[in-house]
């Protein structure tokens, strides 16, 4: 990006300013929003003299000179309206007319774009429509001839704005319905109304009877400065609604000079019936500034030689997303289902929504393409979803089953589909970027399907070729199919729902070059400002300003990136301006969230300093959008500015008090590893032990691992029991370990005496219990238990038999060990 | 599937039969609704208290008599630190005390690794435990134990240990990361550059990973409870889309809350990587990747999916800045001194100074050996009384271990 000043900018802007709006086209008394009604005539004037001249020939005026668009006026005969950059009898003299409308540095910024989008006899129902073809023609005009590959960005003085001075738009509309509305809605409605007949209808739609509609129209004819303190000689009388009945006469009702005294009364009623916003007088800060304040910083540097299809979705209403390529005929789709126009140019798409051309206006696609071969689809999007398969955002197709071509999403993967003579009709197999690579992300990206014969397909993700292999390289697509309609968001039969944000789309009838998708990538989406905050009173320094690129991200919020400290003053050489803490501050507010630069600490120098200004910080923000980019006033705070200073303290956050909870048993059960060892230490057994450590393993997680008594299920006691088994089998085959169990090593029959019952039933007891523990049962309650569990057993067993003794001893001792007594803590 | 439960009554009487179970669980209740001072820890404790410390510290009854005479001839808290001597402390207690820390699924069956050996280890040799994440250290396998010789790049050390049911308390040895990875000194920090740690928290996606479950394990606070929406997102990487789906409200409500803090912190991490091989061992099933530290280098994961927001922080360096020294953050009490630095081990010292680090050490032990967080205003005074005697004992994790089973051996 370059970036040059302009001195003496302010004049030069108000005078553009003045030029845009006063109406010195033709008079704005009804606008052109039909159908064409002619082509253009053929050409039979001098040849272009230049090769300038041509291109302007070839990009720019045989688009406009049509009677259906500017050269219905602004002709050689009749109105004969000047500029008549449109006339077609001389197109060297269009030429020369043309220059004092254009400018193919920023073709955005023309006047003649500026002058249309703003309402100027548009031949579509969307002036902003108008003016994105008008850009791309100049566009091409300016890339035909090499000048716009050098793209200057001019820096215009803004106008000096104090923060809390000016007030903000209401979000309701109520105010502007008490006042200025009470005239406008009387006096302008037969043309500002989209209820106004096809011969008068004209936008901008401020005197609508829907209210939300018009609204946001009169926001931009209302100034308010000199409302702030209130000063009945200024306030209000800068608003376009003042001067236009002022100055212009436009279309008064009664006596011009006293029909704008009136509209000034309701201007400034409009201002009076609202609270200014105010600050903390004690803060360092900027001037003020809304979007529009800014200079516009896009528009240019893209690669649209070859496009036959673009959607800019600048729109914002309505139910059609206009083709702006300039390609006749356009393909503008229709939107049904769930989609919403998005903030910042584009549309929201939800489960459901699809936006589609007819298939007629698609054919141009078809036609087209065939024509040369090869094809580029381009869009920049940001899915909703990363766990989608099925999902479409751009197709040319059919149906569901078959296609020309789709851009799809599987999961976390780009997919792209195309019929050719070395495919199924339905475009598959398809190419898709590699699922590791995940390069599909749930944020805004710029993807590129390209197609040729000789590379096959191609996807571009943010500028980078994700280098699949296309196995259908080498075929033709003779076998397309015309009455096929170009899709958005879904498939045209509406069972491949895509969720997300689409904010642009193109289609190329060229493959574009790897270079050429870098250089669309580059020139991003969106309208982009450079925001120009004057700190010339806090630094004391001429015309000097910290500059922010801002751009409406989506419909939340706004994207501040790069401030830069600059003064517009080419003499000047700022040095040793310390610059501590920017807070961006909106409508009179300072926002706690997003503001990335409080940490900044850094000195403007002299040797820093070069004729771009002196890069502050390269990181961006987004700040939340209030009341929209109409209204939204924005300004910077410093905690050091120069040697200006108000460092903001934080508060000493309160630790929260203790919250007691609910009361619990203090006591709980052992954990798996400590059941293990417990009932390693009360057996002998070692834990190695192969037998033990098996089943231990094997029981492992299903033994407690929460000692909370809360915790607690039947499948732990199961394998609490597996495990106190598993133990006592060894005890029972290890006879040396048998005596500190069972008091004795075990003999045949010693349960056929109740001595010898009661002698093995103390020894567990005790061993499980511990000795003199008053937290423990009685021993007497174990041993009762104990002895009528073995002579349970032994009524079924051979208790005389060793096996049978040592099968019921196993039992005694899992008993035993396996209860609550082992396991409680 | 969730386990049916039991309360407290249904699961004694569903264990021994015994009636005296049911009346034991309504003394214990009771118990612990009652407010012990300082001086019921003056007492030396009964058979009874005594048990229940040894078993509350050991998992295990005392082993014999002698024991349990020499615990109940003292005071409370030095009887538990008799307890504190049996193997089945270290073996079982400390080592499934840290073993969740060393997996994101915070399981406690995992194998043995270094980083939980280090732990106990260290809480064997009273190592100042508030040198966690930054010390040069790494507990090994004596050669007594027969365990293979210690390798950065396998885990076939602890797995011996593990399998042999070596016991700890004796075969483990202090070293130093420094002499047996190859690791420089200045790039070790404690557990998180052990292969345990390493392996876990360092390996695939952006090491956003190992300061989240630092922050989970070691302050006791996970993201959410310490999001703050507030602080500057001008360290959030690029790879941070600030618009999910074109919905930057997700962003300005959600994601930046941890994230501005996050990022700024763990950009410390930013020459470390777990590296294996993705061609033969695609998942690491095998276990055989390895810590890799490039000083100087910041490794690639930090500039995946960079176009997600351009405008985002580019990681050019290791250096790391806390800000959540203010804001609402403040209350997880910082050190004087700190706040920013360069490398794992200056910010392990930021983290590992803080008051949140020794409450969360406190507050874990507490509950593990009481068998309940704090739930009443007594409780609380008890934590913050262990603070101040962790901290005053020199951080050794012992000692809240056995001020824990004092205040929590029951009625007298």
């Amino acid at each position: 990006m370059n970036i040059t000043r302009i001195t003496g900018l302010l004049a030069l802007a108000a005078g553009l300013g003045l030029s845009a709006c006063s109406g010195g086209g033709a008079p704005t008394t009804a606008t052109a929003a039909t159908a064409p009604t002619s082509q253009v005539d053929a050409y039979t004037g001098p040849a272009p003299a230049t090769a300038d001249v041509q291109a302007f020939d070839i990009n720019f005026w045989t688009n406009i000179r049509g009677q259906n668009r500017c050269g219905q006026c602004h002709n050689s005969t009749t109105p004969a309206q000047m500029p008549n950059f449109a006339r077609s009898d001389d197109v060297n003299l269009a030429y020369a007319q043309a220059n004092t409308v254009v400018n193919l540095a920023q073709p955005a910024s023309s006047l003649i774009v500026t002058k249309v989008s703003g309402g100027h006899n548009c031949w579509l129902a969307d002036p902003q429509a108008c003016g994105s073809i008008l850009t791309t023609w100049i566009s091409n005009w300016a890339n035909a001839t090499g000048a716009g590959s050098a793209t200057q960005v001019q820096l215009v003085a803004p106008p000096i704005q104090t923060v809390g001075q000016s007030l903000n738009f209401p979000a309701s509309y109520t105010e502007y319905q008490n006042t200025v509305y009470t005239l406008t809605s009387k006096y302008c409605v037969r043309c500002h109304s989209t209820t106004a007949s096809a011969a008068t209808e004209q936008s901008p739609y401020f005197a609508d009877p829907t209210l939300a509609i018009a609204y946001p129209a009169a926001i931009p004819k209302i100034d308010f400065t000199g409302c702030v303190p209130f000063s009945a000689t200024t306030c209000g009388t800068n608003s376009r609604f003042y001067q236009r009945l002022l100055t212009d006469n436009h279309n008064c009702w009664d006596n011009c000079a006293s029909d704008a005294a009136q509209m000034l009364v309701q201007i400034q009623a409009f201002a009076q019936s609202l609270t200014p916003s105010s600050i903390d007088p004690s803060l360092v800060v900027s001037k003020a500034l809304t979007l529009a304040n800014g200079t516009v910083a896009s528009g240019a540097n893209r690669y649209d030689a070859d496009t036959i299809a673009k959607y800019e979705f600048q729109t914002g209403s309505g139910y059609t997303a206009y083709d702006t390529s300039g390609v006749d005929p356009s393909a503008d789709l229709t939107i049904s289902g769930s989609v919403l126009w998005a903030g910042g140019w584009g549309v929201q798409i939800g489960a459901g929504g699809k936006l589609q051309a007819s298939t007629s206006s698609s054919a141009k696609l078809f036609n087209m393409i065939e024509a040369t071969g090869e094809f580029s689809v381009e869009a920049w999007v940001a899915p909703a979803l990363v766990a989608v398969d099925n999902s479409y955002m751009v197709s040319y197709s059919g149906g569901d089953t078959t296609r020309n071509f789709t851009l799809g999403q599987t999961n976390q993967n780009y997919d792209f589909m195309m019929r050719s003579s070395n495919s199924v009709l339905n475009g598959t197999p398809q190419l898709q970027t590699p699922t590791a690579a995940t390069l599909l992300q749930a944020s805004l990206q710029h993807v590129v399907l390209t197609y040729d014969p000789v590379n096959g397909r191609q996807i571009y993700v943010n500028g980078v070729n994700a280098n699949v292999p296309d196995p259908q390289k080498g075929g033709t697509i003779s076998n397309w199919d015309n009455t096929f309609a170009l899709v958005l968001g879904n498939e045209v039969s509406s069972d491949r729902s895509w969720q997300g944000l689409i904010k642009f789309v193109a289609i190329h009838s060229r493959a574009l070059s790897a270079a050429q998708v870098l250089q669309n990538y580059n020139a991003g989406v969106g309208e982009r400002y450079y925001m120009l905050f004057n700190v010339a009173d806090v630094t004391g320094v001429s015309q000097a300003y910290v500059m922010f690129t801002v751009s409406q991200y989506d419909s939340y919020s706004y994207l501040f990136y790069q401030p830069t400290f600059i003064s517009l003053d080419p003499t000047v050489k700022p040095n040793s301006i310390p610059v501590k803490g920017i807070r961006i501050g909106i409508n009179g507010t300072i926002p706690q969230v997003g503001q990335a630069y409080i940490p900044l600490n850094t000195t403007i120098t002299s040797a820093g300093y070069t004729a771009q200004g002196e890069v502050l910080s390269t990181v961006g923000t987004v700040i939340g959008l209030q009341s929209g980019p109409l209204t939204d006033q924005f300004f910077l705070t410093f905690d050091q500015l120069g040697s200006h200073t108000n460092v903001v303290v934080e508060p000493t956050p309160t630790p929260p008090p203790f919250a007691p909870g609910p009361t619990v048993a203090d006591i709980g059960v052992r954990t798996f590893a400590e059941v293990n060892a417990t009932l390693s230490q009360l057996t002998g057994v070692p834990t190695s032990n192969t037998a033990v450590n098996g089943t231990y393993l094997a029981v492992q997680q299903q033994l407690p691992a929460d000692p909370t008594l809360e915790g607690f299920s039947s499948s732990n006691q199961i394998g609490v029991a597996q495990l106190a088994i598993q133990y006592c089998n060894a005890v029972v085959n290890t006879p040396s370990l048998q005596p500190a169990v069972f008091g004795s090593t075990l003999s045949a029959g010693v349960f056929q005496s109740p001595s010898g019952v009661s002698a093995v039933t103390t020894a567990l007891a005790n061993r499980v219990l511990g000795t003199g523990l008053q937290s423990q049962p009685a021993a007497s309650t174990v041993t009762s238990e104990l002895t009528t569990l073995i002579g349970q057993l032994c009524t079924d067993n051979a208790c005389g038999s060793t096996a049978g003794t040592n099968a019921v001893a196993a039992a005694a001792c899992a008993t035993a060990f396996g209860s609550a007594d082992m396991l409680i803590k | 599937m969730a386990k049916p439960k039991m309360n407290g009554t249904q699961a004694v009487r569903g264990t021994n039969r015994c009636k005296r179970g049911t009346r034991r669980v309504a003394v214990a209740v009771a118990g612990a609704l009652a407010l012990l001072g300082a001086s019921a820890f003056a007492a030396n404790p009964d058979a009874d208290q005594a048990t229940r410390i040894y078993n509350r510290i050991a998992g295990v009854p005392p082993p014999n008599s002698t024991v349990l005479s020499n615990m109940t001839a003292t005071d409370p808290v030095s009887a538990a630190l008799i307890a504190t001597n049996d193997p089945a402390f270290y073996n079982n207690t400390i080592r499934n005390l840290a073993a969740p820390w060393t997996n994101r699924a915070q399981s406690v069956f995992v194998p043995l690794n270094d980083y939980t050996a280090t732990v106990v280890g260290m809480v064997r040799d009273n190592v100042p435990f508030n040198t966690l994440l930054s010390a040069d250290l790494v507990y090994i396998a004596d050669s007594a134990s027969g365990a293979p010789a210690y390798s950065p790049a396998n885990n076939n050390m602890y797995v011996f240990l593990d399998q042999n049911n070596v016991d700890l308390s004796k075969h483990l040895v202090s070293s130093t990361q420094s002499a047996v990875t190859g690791i420089p000194a200045a790039a070790t920090a404690g557990v998180w550059t052990t292969r345990g740690g390493a392996s876990a928290f360092f390996v695939n996606g952006t090491n956003r990973a190992q300061f989240r479950f630092t922050m989970l394990n070691h302050l006791c606070n996970d993201m959410q409870l310490v999001m703050d929406i507030t602080r500057p997102p001008d360290r959030i990487r690029q790879d941070v889309t600030r618009s999910p789906g074109g919905v930057s409200t997700l962003f300005l409500t959600n994601c930046i809350g941890c994230h501005s803090g996050m990022d700024p912190m763990a950009q410390a991490f930013a020459y470390y990587n777990f590296s294996y091989n993705a061609v033969t061992d695609p998942m690491d099933t095998n276990g055989s990747g390895q810590l890799v530290y490039t000083a100087g280098q910041v490794q690639p994961k930090y500039h995946i999916n960079n176009t997600n927001f351009p405008q985002g922080f580019n990681t050019l360096d290791d250096s790391w800045s806390n800000r959540w020294r203010t804001g609402p953050n403040e209350i997880l009490g910082w050190s004087a001194t700190g706040g920013s630095g360069n490398g794992a081990k200056s910010l392990g010292v930021e983290l590992e100074s803080s008051a949140a680090f020794a409450s969360c050490q406190v507050t874990r032990v507490f509950k593990d050996v009481c068998l309940r967080a704090p739930n009443t205003t007594a409780d609380s005074a008890q934590i913050t009384s262990m603070i101040a005697s962790f901290q005053a004992h020199n951080y050794s994790l012992r000692q809240p271990f056995a001020e824990a089973a004092a205040y929590c051996m029951g009625p007298l």
